[in-house]
């Protein structure tokens, strides 16, 4: 089986790929972001019995809050999203918001719990700066101590750039599928969103190091062959591997799914785009970037398609 | 030999780790003493773990120090004395009586400081008379307006009383300067919006700074200028700037005091109260139901002010002669600012007073405000005995707490307050009010998370449900997959799961979902550990080695892998629990802490447990059945 004849071909599916995330990226509203990082409130109302969502959004629009959107999300649960909450002031006697409306919605039907959740704009610019860094700062870590790691090999640099080249190629494609995803389905962006990403991140590189740990053997026994025959046989001696590791990866994830709470659904949604995408670019993405260098045919992809 | 010494002794090693694991996890509580030293773990909760907000339910709530923003405001024509003068007595008319349905028409009057001023009563009005308002707005004109110089308000007899619709005064002005009579009006203007602590600063006549407070509930800068330009003058610039708070170290740790002392009544167990950023401040409430109520008291951190009360007069003109006017009337008070505030408080404590026992409020200042307190009373208790004594009132934030007379000079910085009616209830209050007011930093929430505790316990146990089945799936998988290799991963997988929870019970790790989530991914990591080691193995087998030779050779070459992956993973974990401490956010941090724990776990579980496990079983006799460890059929005739 001759995986490296092809390269040309998975970089055109990644290629085609990346653009559609890309663009996606750059049409507004680029991600549809969640309170954690836009800013503003959301409660989650149990009541006793069953509620519409419409009564509840009637009842807010009639309090002035116009701007809430009202979510069924189970027979007796409405999730409302809306601008922030203000906080009541004693001295001057007036309630706080979520007061007023607990008490307007409690006229619908026993309110059983309410969970709430209120982020201001300044935490949520914050968040991005630091995941940007968060992320950067990784990469940066990985890099060096993959090139670090394989000292014992000629360019071990180029390692490491290739691991960050997938890392890369998967975060922009996570990103990119949750911007489509968010245009489509509405699906939001939330505060686990980053930890998501480094985890995807994590697994990537971890997945890409496996096949390059075999890669380094390899060239270790015989540094005379072609790297390209080196890593056509490292990746078909570790595809049993990456295909197992993935497979229950993906059943403990699916698990989390389908069981697991509401609060954690979109990490986990980004974890298993991740899972799929990270697989796929530490074989048909990193192995081949590596194999493209060595040959001297990356001045062309590079500024065309692997970007 | 069959079983080398050494395995044996490593298997007694995990068998002994894996009792300990299990008599760890169980007993919910720990509780050791020996002698100086105690050790306490573990709570009622699910195997005695730490749980978060998100799990057992709470408030996560972050504060920051409220900043202040800057307005620069450029009018286009500089109005003069007169037009200004003309427009505050529009504004506070208006003010006075819009909701009266009484229209005031003024007209300008040739002589440079004077105004007429007509009043009538619109026609759709039900008023029958203008004569219950008019002492209302001669008075209260004069309280706001400063530079009212004389006002000619000629109350007409009483038979015309009854049927008045319409009357007419004329103010008269004194001298004033323009750019402070603009500073005034601005002040004023803005007082009328609600908004507290600003100072107006004109600059030359044409462009006025204002610095406010930055807050949430302060009226849209929109409608400021909008005011401003009905008042004053269209305005060619209008620009607001934020500035943020610099609060300083001590100022962040008394506010995490005064929080601390204010939370501690609602017997929350385990309040987490931090500073961090600088100028933000950590709040953690697990299991606390009335959050409103304990954010209302958070949030009153607390400006105290020292303002001198000056009587007004004693009796005042009304329609049949003269009337007395009591102090207690806020039109008959005229409040002063002392540039005394709570930072010139030492201290402040609930006590008895020496002679006769009631309960009294003592107060210390330090030196400044020792100096100042002593002028304000020198002054104060000059009007005792008069009939318009004057007295110190006590701000918290714009709420009145306390508004006491003076009987003597007090020179030495510290006094006491009495009042009659004052409980040990009342004073202990007044104390702690008093001492909160130390701190000048307002705060501002920007943050909250608040979690229902029902809705917390249903995610902790669905995320439990769908972490066992998870597991459960991936045993399943490595023992059809792998066969009696799968069954030693399956045990080092349990053990793995033991460990990890121990560890967090005892270091103690605070479990929340996302915490749970990073555990649960670990799983992933220590699963395809053993993943990389048996495929290696069987590839050795495949080469036709022995099994126990294979299983060293695997485990050797597989090592480099799973060093290299581990430590990248150990990177991506440390950046996320460094970007979540420096955030605040303990997502992120739960996350990095479980998943490194967890890495570094599996490296034990994965090279350890396992490899001495399979080369046991593998010195047995079920050694000899080579497919038994591996998916293929390997022919046993070559090893």
């Amino acid at each position: 089986m001759d995986i490296v004849k092809r390269r040309f071909w998975y970089f055109t599916i990644s290629a085609v790929l990346l653009v559609i995330c890309i663009s996606s990226l750059l049409i507004s509203p680029r991600l549809t972001l969640g309170i954690d990082f836009a800013g503003g409130s959301t409660l989650t109302v149990v009541f006793d019995s069953e509620i519409k969502s419409d009564s509840v959004r009637e009842r807010l629009n009639k309090l002035g809050y116009n701007d809430a959107t009202v979510q069924q999300s189970g027979s007796d649960t409405v999730f409302i999203r809306m601008s922030k909450l203000e906080e009541g002031n004693e001295s001057s006697g007036t309630k706080s918001d979520r007061i007023l409306i607990e008490e307007d919605l409690s006229n619908l039907a026993k309110i059983a719990s309410v969970d709430v959740a209120t982020v201001s704009g300044v935490v949520a610019n914050d968040t991005v700066n630091n995941a940007i860094i968060a992320v950067l700062v990784a990469s940066v870590g990985i890099l060096l101590y993959v090139t670090y790691s394989f000292r014992g090999v000629s360019n071990p640099f180029r390692y490491g750039v290739a691991a960050i080249v997938a890392l890369v190629h998967d975060s922009l494609i996570v990103l990119g599928l949750f911007s489509l995803l968010g245009k489509f389905m509405g699906l939001e962006i939330n505060a686990m969103f980053i930890p998501g990403i480094l985890v995807v991140i994590g697994y990537s590189v971890n997945d890409t190091i496996v096949v390059f740990d075999r890669v380094r053997e390899n060239a270790t026994i015989d540094p005379d062959r072609p790297l390209s025959m080196i890593v056509n046989e490292s990746i078909t001696q570790t595809i049993g591997r990456s295909l197992n590791t993935s497979v229950t990866l993906l059943l403990t994830i699916l698990a989390l799914i389908f069981l697991g709470g509401e609060s954690i659904r979109n990490f986990l949604y980004v974890l298993l785009i991740g899972l799929i995408v990270g697989t796929y670019s530490s074989i048909f993405i990193a192995c081949q970037f590596l194999v493209m260098w060595e040959q001297g045919e990356l001045r062309f992809p590079l500024s065309k398609k692997s970007r | 030999m069959l079983i080398n010494r050494s395995n044996i002794i490593r298997l007694l090693m995990i068998f002994v780790i894996g009792l300990a694991t299990f008599g760890a996890l169980f007993p919910s509580k720990w509780d050791l003493n020996v002698g100086d030293w105690t050790f306490s773990r573990g709570s009622d909760s699910l195997l005695g773990m730490k749980l978060g907000l998100d799990l057992q339910g709470g408030s996560h709530l972050v504060y920051q120090a409220r900043g202040t923003k800057n307005i620069e405001i450029e009018f286009s024509e500089v109005p003069n004395v007169n037009s200004i003068n003309e427009s505050i007595v529009t504004f506070h008319l208006e003010n006075l009586l819009d909701a009266e349905q009484i229209f005031a028409n003024i007209s300008k009057i040739d002589s440079n400081n004077e105004l007429s001023v007509d009043l009538k009563i619109r026609e759709t009005s039900e008023i029958q008379s203008l004569a219950n308002y008019l002492p209302g707005i001669e008075s209260r004109l004069e309280y706001r307006i400063s530079n009212i110089d004389d006002m000619l308000f000629v109350i007409p007899s009483s038979e015309d009383l009854e049927n008045l619709k319409e009357f007419t005064f004329s103010i008269v002005f004194s001298e004033e300067n323009q750019a402070v009579l603009l500073e005034q009006f601005i002040t004023e203007i803005f007082s009328n919006l609600g908004s507290s602590n600003k100072s107006v600063n004109v600059k030359d006549n044409k462009t006025v700074i204002i610095n406010t407070e930055l807050s949430t509930r302060t009226p849209g800068d929109e409608i400021l200028k909008q005011d401003l330009e009905t008042y004053i003058s269209p305005t060619t610039k209008f620009l607001v700037t934020d500035i943020p708070a610099t609060p300083t170290a001590n100022q962040m740790e008394g506010v995490v005091d005064i929080i601390n002392r204010r939370v501690n009544p609602y017997g929350v167990s385990e309040p987490i109260i931090q500073s961090m950023d600088g100028d933000k401040i950590l709040v953690q409430l697990p299991g606390l139901n009335n959050v409103e109520e304990v954010k209302t008291l958070i949030g009153r951190t607390a400006q105290l002010r020292f303002v001198e009360r000056t009587c007004l007069e004693n009796y005042r003109l009304v329609a049949d002669g003269m009337e007395y006017y009591p102090c207690e009337v806020k039109e008959n008070q005229s409040d002063q600012e002392t540039g005394l505030t709570g930072d010139d408080l030492d201290r402040a404590y609930a006590g008895t007073h020496p002679q006769t026992g009631a309960p009294i409020v003592n107060v210390e200042f330090d030196s400044e405000g020792t100096k100042v307190f002593a002028e304000l009373t020198t002054k104060l208790s000059a009007t005792r005995g008069t009939s318009t004594p004057d007295r110190f009132v006590v701000f918290l934030d714009d709420e009145e707490i306390v508004a006491p007379g003076v009987s003597q000079p007090i020179l030495g910085g510290s006094a006491f307050i009495e009042g009659q009616a004052f409980t040990f209830d009342r004073v202990n209050t007044i104390a702690i009010q008093l001492e909160s007011g130390r701190l000048p930093v307002p705060l501002e929430l920007i943050s909250e998370l608040t979690v229902d505790a029902t809705l917390g316990a249903e995610s902790l146990s669905k995320s439990l449900t769908a972490g066992i089945a998870g597991l459960l799936l991936v045993l399943l998988f490595m023992v059809l997959y792998y066969r009696a290799a799968g069954i030693v991963a399956a045990f080092s997988l349990i053990l793995y799961t033991a460990i990890v929870l121990t560890l967090f019970k005892l270091i103690p790790i605070t479990l929340t979902l996302a915490g749970l989530a990073g555990f649960i991914l670990s799983i992933g990591m220590a699963v395809d550990a053993n993943i990389l080691i048996f495929e290696r193995t069987k590839e050795e087998l495949r080469l036709g080695r022995t099994l126990l030779s294979s299983i060293e050779i695997g485990f050797n070459r597989a090592w480099t892998a799973i060093r290299d992956a581990s430590i990248s993973t150990l990177i991506t974990s440390a950046v996320l629990i460094w970007f979540g401490q420096r955030l605040g956010a303990t997502t992120l941090a739960g996350v990095g802490s479980t998943l490194s724990i967890g890495v570094l776990v599996s490296l034990f579980t994965s090279v350890f447990v396992s490899k001495v496990l399979l080369q046991i079983i593998g010195s047995t006799f079920f050694g000899k059945w080579k497919s038994l460890f591996s998916p293929e059929n390997i022919t046993t005739s070559r090893g």
